[in-house]
């Protein structure tokens, strides 16, 4: 893993880092934990009325958020947790997020969420963890949930295609992992 | 000539892992050589399943 990979910057000082960590794990009882973990530092330090002096790398929010999945993407159990937010009443939305029981992680789950816990209903940074929580999920449970019998068996058109440019229709990675779906050119087959 | 819709065809063995074994020539993911890869996309439907039906063997062989 590269420190950066991007050019050098410009004379420039930090100012807020952002750290947003996810893993998924297989439980011995066969479903998956897929945990998120949010925390905010400032590199400056400021004052609030209810935590009073933040020194510069205290965290300002720290959240974490952990989904209990089955290999279909089925949410069996939620728990989530503020240890840091900016005002003491933060953390008591948390219960709320067991809402997400029952929901799929899928198609709508943005939507599905944002209606459950947007606005007065929940915590902005719980919710935003949902986001790249919902997509470890998927990576989490890819290698278990796509064997090559359950690939062969359905015929269906795996959903990465065209998703990105990597699996474009007619591009290289598609040729060679999905030729059935392939929509680049080929040569002439002869007779 | 054949032709086949893409949920006829044969469907590709590859299980993304992508590596040739060092000595026996046959991709360790899929036990296709790299001809049979090469070749999959320009193979007529007859091949394919021909090309199948050696890896069973190959598997057998390696087990």
């Amino acid at each position: 893993m590269t420190q950066t990979a991007l050019s050098a910057p410009v004379p420039r000082k930090p100012l807020h880092t952002r750290t947003v960590k996810c893993n998924g794990y297989k439980r011995e009882d066969g479903l998956y934990d897929i945990e998120g973990h949010l925390v905010d530092v400032k590199s400056v330090g400021f004052y609030n009325m209810d935590r009073g002096e933040l020194k510069p790398g205290d965290p300002i929010h720290e959240m974490w958020i952990r989904l209990t999945i089955d290999l279909n993407l089925n949410v069996v159990d939620v728990e989530a947790k503020t240890v840091w937010g900016p005002y003491t009443i933060c953390g008591d939305i948390a219960p709320n997020f067991k809402r997400l029981k029952g929901l799929t992680i899928g198609r709508g789950w943005t939507r599905k969420t944002r209606e459950l816990l947007g606005g007065t209903n929940g915590c902005t940074h719980l919710v935003e963890l949902l986001g790249p929580v919902a997509t470890t999920a998927f990576q989490t449970v890819y290698a278990d949930k796509t064997t090559r019998e359950v690939r062969t068996a359905s015929k269906v058109r795996p959903m990465q295609i065209d998703s990105c440019h990597a699996y474009a229709s007619d591009g290289p990675v598609v040729a060679h992992r999905h030729p059935e779906f392939y929509t680049g050119p080929r040569k002439e087959a002869a007779g | 000539m054949e032709t086949s819709s893409p949920v006829d065809e044969t469907p590709s063995p590859c299980v993304n892992v992508c590596q040739m074994h060092p000595k026996e020539g046959y991709c360790i993911g899929c036990l296709r050589t790299l001809d049979e890869i090469a070749g999959w996309l320009d193979m007529q439907e007859k091949e394919k399943r021909e090309v199948i039906a050696r890896l069973e063997q190959r598997r057998k062989a390696v087990a």
